[in-house]
């Protein structure tokens, strides 16, 4: 079997890749081993909430063929100089050189903390200062942040950068109704892995 | 140090040395041993050196029959004494199980000419006088057991080999092994460097260490055995020089044998212990554990009441020392695939009876590429990738725990499971099926139902699963049954050269497009290596379909005879795909629900194959079965198992579909002389012995492997023919080799047999001399102790037009 030390929910945790038929067998063990200890089972969409809050994206929803690793905020996961290049690299250079990225996902957070906030699915647009500037790629409800959040790309011909994000009135419009809600670059939940390291 | 030799042998216990020694009497004497301490530092100096014949497996008993043949002479022969006491044995049995079990391997035994003599309880004193026969029902007699010394056992052979050319180098430990791209091996040690074209790893418990230096894994723990000595007991004291037989009591669980003037006494206990989990102390060698009499206390008690003049002397000493255990407790004897040269005869419980046998194993497995005899059961490749330290413990605990068991013709033992499971299997298991494990899948063996006896589960005779499998059987019979058969072993081969290598691999024809066959696989002697089904899917790609168990062992001799150009390519595809087997009359009508493809006689005939739509998804379907019935195997992606058996389940009720498992499947087969591998087919037969001249187009042009031999063997014709009897039996079938006789003349061996449902007839399939392969022979088995008449019939029994298979 391969582990992987590796999450999609921000947990310290493992992916197990093993054999297709020893399966049940693995999966029974767990259970028991994990019974003390309150193991519960988690399902899809949990799995889902989970990700948005940690600002993980998903491919089709948040990053596709017209969305480069530095609108996504996944420049990090780009070995520039290794040798022999990459499909894609001149193009990638090219926006780099272009000066600050005019259009980046952002995380949302709703500003109503109630449990009537409105939950955020996809393609809602996003508005500074009155002006749409974006939408919402996916959202959810953030069950450990006990709030509505998403996130989304936004764009600004100055480039989107910190200030401009700090700086202007921000709303989600949700049904024909604005919220007012906060962005940022960096995930809500764990923003320095202090989880996932632990 | 020798810096260069044809072999060398890692690890100087008593199976080392006689694998050197036998190596140097096969003509091989550029042969060197390492040992990393002294000779027998391992588990041979402490053992306690008894050498039984007696084993419920014929291998085994092959095996440790050719140690006592050659115990007794090698002294003489080498000009080395060696104390070895042929005392015979006496076990007893307290049940009738057990009763019959002796009766079974007292026919074996006869069968290669040892006189194990049955016992009466009278019989058993007057062999062993201080025996109390209280509550014993009969004794079994091995006139060839005794002990041996095992460091001068160890210390002639070595001598034998040194004489012969051999050298040994001790205090010489193995650090690292290197294949060089000559293909040699390079074998690095404390004292410099040696190379050879072939290595075998003796390395005893120490196996695993020696696997892991070329990247293999093996299925070895080391658990430790005990046994106490005596003080001098005043009654043997008396009796002089007269020596006591070895007693075995293992319904009790325990072997007793004299040492001196005491006595010996050594229990397989209960509480199995583990040790080196993690891993084995550099250090230890010539070494024992603390003694642990604790773990043995109840069996000492019992001891003592069977024979009382055990109690008559305090204990004078104990040993407690490393035993290596593979999970069932044979060696591991064979080649280690993909490396080629590289050999491993290790991890024996049992290494002072097994070395002589073991060594002229392994050293025909280096000198001629395979030994005389088949012994699979013991085979390194009969282990899967899957077996790991934790299933490796399980089954080891378990196998010492029951190292007196009865050995049945079938028992699923539960340790190590599940490891392996079919999407179904919950499922199934939700009916009540009773499983068993092969090669670690878990598949359905029967389904009990309410009412069914439930006792007993394992027996000699017709166990309380009987009316299942007669339920099983009448629904393939008459309606529709469904077997889900995880783990088939399937290799997809394809390339530009894959027909012409086909062809020369098999013995057959290469099935045309769309057609499937079964083929066997031959060694240069003729010998049967595997069987598989050949499907040819029409597209470029080839199918070969064969045991779960023999997936190493197969996928072995596929690929160490691929073409070196590359023109072949070979998949294992076998855990992609699950197989779920439709047979009898309806089992067209139920298929044809379920698929748009036409399965009609003209579309879709008997021995060929279609890749058909069914469910969500697309299967490859075999109009083949191992039950003679209409049927279809469909072979589906595995993720599309539970749903497709689904479908078949809700479309087969009304027709009365019932699940069947690889009792009723056995059963089926039988009736239909379908042969099972390394049951009927073993490298010890050819094609023409087990009567599968069909299967062999023996003027094939481009030549096959096997080819001059099958040539030569059909000019003189075979010595033994494949027959199916007619047994007239009682209560208890005739089990896997069980003896044939013509009179008092023995002239067969039962391969397997059991009761067909469908015939109403209890069947055994046995090779026999070729004079008596004639249909309407009256012969004889012994089944239990006793002859029953078994006519020679015609195959196959059941449908002998095959028109059920045409339907
Ligand atoms: C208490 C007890 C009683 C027993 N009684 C019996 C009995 O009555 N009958 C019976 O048949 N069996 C008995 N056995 C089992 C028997 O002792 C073993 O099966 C047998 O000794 C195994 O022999 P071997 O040659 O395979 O292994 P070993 O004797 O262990 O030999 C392996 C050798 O390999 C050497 N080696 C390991 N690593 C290296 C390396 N890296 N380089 C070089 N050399 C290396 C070791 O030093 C060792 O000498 C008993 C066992 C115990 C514990």
């Amino acid at each position: 079997m391969r582990a992987s030390r590796i999450t999609y929910v921000g947990e310290l945790g493992w992916e197990l890749y093993l054999p297709a038929e020893h399966c049940l067998d693995v999966y029974e063990q767990l259970l028991e081993a994990g019974a003390p200890l309150g193991l519960a089972h988690a399902g899809y969409h949990a799995m889902g909430a989970c990700r948005v809050e940690k600002g993980y994206k998903h491919w089709s929803h948040d990053i596709g063929d017209e969305d480069t690793p530095l609108d996504a905020g996944l420049g990090f996961t780009v070995a520039w100089d290794k040798p022999g290049g990459f499909v894609g690299r001149d193009a990638l250079l090219a926006q780099k050189a272009a000066g600050p990225l005019r259009r980046r996902l952002v995380q949302v957070m709703l500003e109503d903390a109630s449990d009537t906030a409105p939950l955020l699915y996809h393609e809602e647009p996003i508005v500074r200062d009155g002006v749409i500037v974006g939408s919402i790629r996916s959202g959810a409800w953030g069950h450990r942040l006990g709030r509505s959040i998403g996130m989304g790309y936004v764009s600004c011909d100055d480039g989107v950068a910190a200030d401009w994000l700090a700086s202007g009135r921000w709303e989600v419009e949700v049904a024909c109704r604005r919220h007012p809600c906060r962005v940022q670059l960096q995930p809500w939940y764990d923003p320095r892995n202090e989880r996932i390291r632990s | 140090m020798k810096t260069h030799a044809r072999v060398i042998v890692i690890g100087g216990g008593a199976v080392g040395c006689s694998a050197l020694y036998h190596l140097t009497q096969l003509g091989l004497t550029d042969v060197v041993l390492l040992e990393r301490d002294e000779l027998t530092a391992g588990s041979t100096w402490h053992a306690a050196g008894n050498c039984p014949n007696f084993s419920t497996s014929w291998n085994v008993i092959k095996l440790q029959r050719h140690s006592t043949r050659l115990y007794s002479t090698l002294a003489e022969k080498v000009g080395y004494d060696i104390n070895y006491h042929v005392t015979g044995s006496v076990r007893l049995a307290h049940t009738r199980d057990r009763v019959d079990e002796f009766r079974h391997v007292v026919s074996q035994a006869h069968a290669q000419g040892i006189e194990f003599e049955m016992l009466s309880p009278a019989e058993i004193v007057e062999r062993h006088p201080f025996v109390d026969t209280t509550g014993i029902l009969a004794g079994l007699y091995d006139p060839y057991d005794g002990d041996i010394d095992p460091a001068q056992l160890t210390q002639a052979l070595a001598k034998g080999a040194r004489d012969a050319g051999a050298k040994i180098y001790r205090g010489t430990k193995v650090t690292s092994i290197e294949r060089l791209p000559s293909g040699e091996w390079r074998v690095h040690t404390d004292k410099g460097t040696i190379q050879a074209e072939s290595v075998i790893n003796a390395a005893g418990y120490r196996g695993g260490e020696i696997a892991a230096m070329v990247g293999e894994y093996l299925p070895i723990v080391t658990l430790s055995h005990q046994y106490l000595i005596t003080e001098d007991i005043p009654a043997l004291v008396e009796r002089g020089d007269a020596r006591l037989p070895l007693l075995r009591d293992p319904d009790v669980s325990y072997y007793m044998r004299q040492e001196r003037q005491g006595l010996i006494l050594g229990p397989y206990e209960w509480q199995a212990t583990a040790h080196w989990l993690d891993r084995i102390p550099d250090e230890f060698a010539n070494q024992l554990f603390d003694d642990d009499l604790g773990r043995l206390e109840q069996y000492i008690e019992a001891a003592c009441e069977r024979v009382p003049i055990l109690g008559t002397a305090g204990v004078k000493k104990v040993i407690n020392g490393p035993i290596p255990y593979a999970p069932d407790g044979n060696p591991l004897i064979g080649p280690a695939p993909g490396l080629p040269g590289f050999y491993h005869c290790c991890a024996f419980t049992f290494g002072i009876a097994q070395a002589g046998g073991a060594g002229k194993i392994i050293a025909e497995w280096v000198a001629h590429g395979q030994p005389e005899w088949d012994v699979w059961p013991l085979d390194s490749r009969r282990y899967l990738e899957f077996a790991n330290d934790k299933f490796v413990l399980a089954k080891a605990i378990e196998t010492y725990q029951h190292e007196y068991g009865i050995g049945y013709p079938a028992e699923e033992r539960a340790a190590g499971r599940p490891a392996k499971t079919s999407p179904a299997y919950l499922r199934l298991a939700a009916k009540g099926a009773k499983f068993g494990a092969r090669g670690g899948w878990e598949r359905a063996v029967y389904f009990p139902k309410a009412g069914d006896p439930t006792e007993p589960e394992a027996s000699f005779r017709r166990p309380a699963w009987h009316k299942a499998i007669e339920r099983e059987c009448e629904a393939a019979e008459k309606r529709v049954a469904v077997l889900d058969l995880p783990g088939f072993t399937k290799f997809e081969v394809t390339g530009a050269g894959a027909p012409a290598w086909l062809d020369h691999m098999v013995a057959g024809v290469v099935p045309k497009p769309g057609r499937t066959a079964l083929n066997y696989f031959l060694n240069d002697k003729g010998g049967i290596v595997t069987e598989m089904t050949l499907t040819n899917l029409g597209d470029g790609r080839y199918w070969l379909i064969s045991a779960a168990a023999g997936e190493k062992h197969d996928e072995h001799w596929l690929r160490e005879h691929l073409p070196a150009d590359g023109s072949v390519r070979i998949d294992n595809v076998s855990a992609r795909y699950g197989s779920l087997i439709v047979v009898g009359p309806k089992s067209r009508e139920l298929l044809s629900q379920l698929t748009r493809a036409d399965l009609s006689n003209a579309a879709f005939p008997w021995l060929s194959v279609r890749t058909i739509d069914i469910g969500y998804t697309k299967a490859v379907a075999l109009r083949v079965n191992y039950v003679g019935e209409l049927g279809w195997e469909l072979h589906v992606p595995v993720e599309h198992v539970l749903s497709v058996y689904d479908l078949i389940w809700a479309a087969g009720e009304p027709l009365g579909i019932a699940d069947y498992g690889l009792y009723a499947m056995d059963s089926l087969r039988l009736e239909k002389c379908y042969r099972a591998w390394k049951g009927d087919l073993t490298t010890e037969y050819t094609p023409f012995m087990a009567s599968l001249d069909r299967f062999v187009k023996l003027d094939k042009p481009g030549g096959f492997i096997g080819q001059a031999a099958l040539q030569r063997e059909a000019a003189a014709g075979p010595k033994e023919r494949f027959v199916p009897l007619i047994v007239e039996a009682t209560d208890a079938d005739a089990a896997a080799v069980s003896i044939v006789y013509d009179g008092d003349t023995q002239v067969g061996l039962v391969t397997s047999g059991g009761y067909g449902y469908r015939l109403k007839q209890s069947i055994a399939l046995a090779y026999v001399r070729t004079d008596l392969a004639v249909p309407g022979t009256v012969l004889y088995v012994e089944i239990l102790g006793e002859r029953r008449r078994a006519v020679v019939g015609k195959e196959p029994l059941y449908d002998p037009d095959n028109l059920r298979l045409r339907g």
